[in-house]
């Protein structure tokens, strides 16, 4: 209750005011002719510009002052700033969520922020939003997300100071829209974007000369479709530096069921020939094309399962059909890379030496994990005109009824205590001039 | 009494005469309304059955053939008894250092100064004086060294208190004169009235009026003025205060003048900033005449 702190303020200076405008008894005068003088107040006369009663006044002014903050509702904050640092990124960055960290951090200017407390708010919306499937991602669409869980935060985190919002954008995303502008005046601070941009080029896994890739494709069928596919590309990709590579990555492609468990440091393809990977849900229907690494294969395609929702949220998305679900995801499983792929290829034919089909062997081939990095959107981040501080977490604080009692508990009573001892100690000093015989100011 | 020389010395050589004749007394300096046979003629009166023959003036008598009495006056001693007040007020301004002034030492100084001047023509001088001390009495006496006692005796008073001077003046003799020395803000009421009454039944009574120039002129400032004899009292001196002050002060000294001489009293005041022998000057000379 702010008013009431106002209103023990405004006592606080009426009070000193009084002590500056208070009328004094003058200087005692023995005259002998007194009596001849007009008999009138005493106090009526003699205006100080000075403080009347430095220590009465000090008394007073701090009782009223402690009294206003106990009614107030005191709130004890460390000397120290916490920072709030608030992440809202797709589920795409769970599994990296420490790499997400200091890919913010490093972007960040401030040292508080980078000191603070982080939180990181999983957005589904930004990361279906956010899809490379030709879906806009709207970062207007994670504001409300990021409101609710800064009131949430500061609401728990009592002492926080402020929030630091950071928002990371999956990679294609936009930040500029009419929504954006709405929902941006809706913060009361500083928003840092941030957009993911990924660190490899499309052939870089293959290009990269100290790295050896090295294929096994594992398939019943003698002339299938993968098995070909990648004795052509691996030796059209490697080219001359290949020889001098120092590192091995062994890709094995199984185009047939297997035990995953067994499967050992390397990455593994999990191929079936009749696409349906082991826990999909199955469907049928047709597709005329998917994209992989930002390369879309067009063909006639027969789709005969779907990633269900949970493993899509353990997974990590790598090629798309048409239609924007999803075609092929990667999971770590025990510390190994496994990469299931749900497109169904004709049994036999050229459909993946063509040039199209360069985007799905190359992402099936790439190392594993998130290959990216954030990279601030300056004209979002930066605005110096309105919204250059963090916003500060009393505004974002959800107001209830908890609002007017104390934190610490204790702190109220306590200074009411103090309070109460100040009036108790002004009446002892007034007590005891007057029992001394000094006149008392006439404020008092 | 050394510092009471350079007063004593300036006033050497003056007398002071009654303001009326006196009662029957030892031969002194004052004129007598007692009929005498003294040699200083006075006047004639017709003779009257009953007169002592031995009073006609034979030769006029004989020349005029009417029969006419001399007659002389007589001159008499009057004893002069002072009546100091050394009430709480006399104290007044506060002596911070001995050089200040005040209405009490100026009243010592005049009281010494008139019993010189009476002491001088063989007037016995006598004392009663009211301080923090209580009632003080020296009995009135012509002999060497009255002087001296009066002083040391009232240089060992201390002011305080507000004994009322009104009951000293009913143990003073009726064939006396009677010099009450107060600022008049005692019982100046019942004084006056107790004057009154010993005039009306002979004595002479004068009244010094012992005005501090710190009154006429208080201080400038804002104070809170109070009686030192009345502490309770708190009044405000200030600028605007101090106008209906000097009107209010004027008046009463003006009003306590014209009783006492209403009451056949002497009254003369004084003020501390004049110098002491034309002070006690203006007692012996003017005889209650306005200042």
């Amino acid at each position: 209750m702010p008013w009431v702190l106002g209103a023990a303020v405004f006592g606080a200076i009426a009070v000193t005011a009084l002590h500056f405008l208070s009328v004094r008894r003058p200087p005692v005068l023995l005259l002998p002719t007194a009596r001849f003088l007009a008999n009138r107040d005493v106090r009526a006369v003699s205006r100080s510009t000075h403080p009347s009663d430095v220590l009465l006044l000090l008394l007073r002014v701090l009782a009223l002052l402690f009294a206003g903050i106990a009614f107030a509702g005191p709130r004890w904050m460390p000397v120290s700033r916490r920072v709030v640092n608030l992440i809202v990124a797709d589920r795409s960055w769970m599994r990296d969520s420490g790499a997400l960290l200091t890919l913010v951090h490093a972007g960040h200017e401030s040292n508080a922020a980078v000191g603070g407390d982080n939180r990181i708010v999983w957005s589904d919306t930004v990361a279906v939003n956010g899809s490379l499937s030709g879906m806009r991602a709207e970062l207007a669409a994670a504001f409300p997300l990021a409101l609710r869980a800064a009131s949430q935060v500061v609401s728990t985190l009592r002492d926080a100071d402020s929030v630091a919002l950071n928002i990371v954008l999956p990679p294609g995303g936009s930040a500029s829209s009419e929504a954006w502008s709405v929902w941006r005046t809706a913060w009361p601070g500083a928003i840092r974007v941030y957009s993911s941009v990924p660190t490899g080029l499309v052939s870089a896994p293959l290009n990269d000369s100290s790295m050896r890739v090295v294929v096994h494709v594992t398939s019943a069928d003698a002339d299938d479709a993968v098995t070909a596919a990648y004795a052509s590309h691996a030796v059209a990709a490697a080219g001359a530096s290949y020889a001098s590579a120092t590192r091995t990555r062994t890709v094995r492609v199984r185009r047939q069921a297997i035990d995953t468990t067994t499967i050992g440091n390397d990455v593994t393809v999990l191929w079936p020939t009749d696409g349906m990977p082991e826990h999909w849900r199955a469907i049928n229907d047709t597709v005329g094309a998917f994209a992989a690494r930002g390369i879309a294969m067009v063909a006639p395609f027969t789709r005969r399962a779907r990633v269900p929702a949970e493993l899509l949220r353990k997974s990590r998305a790598i090629a798309w059909w048409s239609d924007g679900d999803v075609a092929a995801v990667e999971q770590m499983k025990n510390g190994a890379c496994v990469r299931h792929v749900g497109i169904a290829l004709p049994s036999s034919g050229d459909v993946l030496l063509g040039e199209s089909a360069r985007g799905l062997l190359d992402a099936l081939i790439a190392p594993c994990g998130v290959q990216r990095r954030v990279v601030p959107i300056a004209e979002v981040a930066d605005d110096p005109t309105q919204h250059a501080k963090l916003a500060v977490a009393a505004a974002l604080r959800i107001a209830n009824v908890d609002e007017t009692s104390s934190h610490p508990a204790w702190l109220a009573p306590l200074l009411l205590l103090l309070a109460l001892t100040l009036l108790f100690v002004e009446w002892a000093v007034r007590d005891r001039r007057r029992a001394l015989g000094t006149p008392p100011p006439a404020s008092a | 009494m050394s510092d009471y020389g350079p007063l004593l010395d300036a006033l050497r050589g003056l007398r002071w005469p009654a303001r009326r004749a006196v009662g029957a007394a030892l031969p002194g300096a004052h004129r007598s309304r007692q009929r005498g046979t003294s040699g200083e003629f006075t006047e004639y009166r017709v003779y009257r059955q009953g007169d002592d023959p031995k009073q006609l003036d034979w030769k006029l008598l004989g020349r005029s053939d009417r029969a006419f009495v001399r007659l002389t006056d007589d001159r008499a001693i009057v004893a002069t008894w002072l009546i100091v007040d050394g009430s709480a007020s006399m104290a007044f301004p506060t002596a911070d250092s001995s050089s200040v002034v005040t209405k009490w030492s100026v009243a010592r100084a005049v009281a010494i100064g008139l019993g010189t001047v009476a002491n001088a023509s063989s007037d016995p001088v006598g004392l009663f004086a009211v301080s923090a001390d209580g009632t003080t009495r020296l009995a009135a006496r012509t002999r060497s060294g009255t002087i001296a006692e009066l002083a040391r005796t009232l240089d060992a008073l201390t002011c305080g208190g507000r004994e009322p001077l009104a009951p000293l003046l009913t143990m003073t003799p009726l064939s006396s004169r009677i010099v009450i020395i107060s600022d008049l803000l005692g019982d100046v009421d019942a004084l006056l009235r107790t004057a009154a009454q010993r005039t009306a039944a002979g004595a002479i009574v004068e009244c010094v009026h012992v005005v501090a120039a710190e009154e006429i002129a208080p201080p400038s400032g804002v104070y809170l003025a109070t009686d030192p004899e009345h502490t309770e009292m708190h009044r405000v001196l200030d600028k605007r205060a101090l106008a209906s002050y000097h009107a209010q002060f004027a008046e009463f000294r003006a009003d306590v003048a014209r009783r006492w001489r209403a009451a056949g009293a002497g009254y003369t005041e004084v003020r501390t900033d004049a110098p002491l022998p034309r002070l006690v000057r203006q007692v012996v000379s003017l005889q209650g005449a306005h200042l």
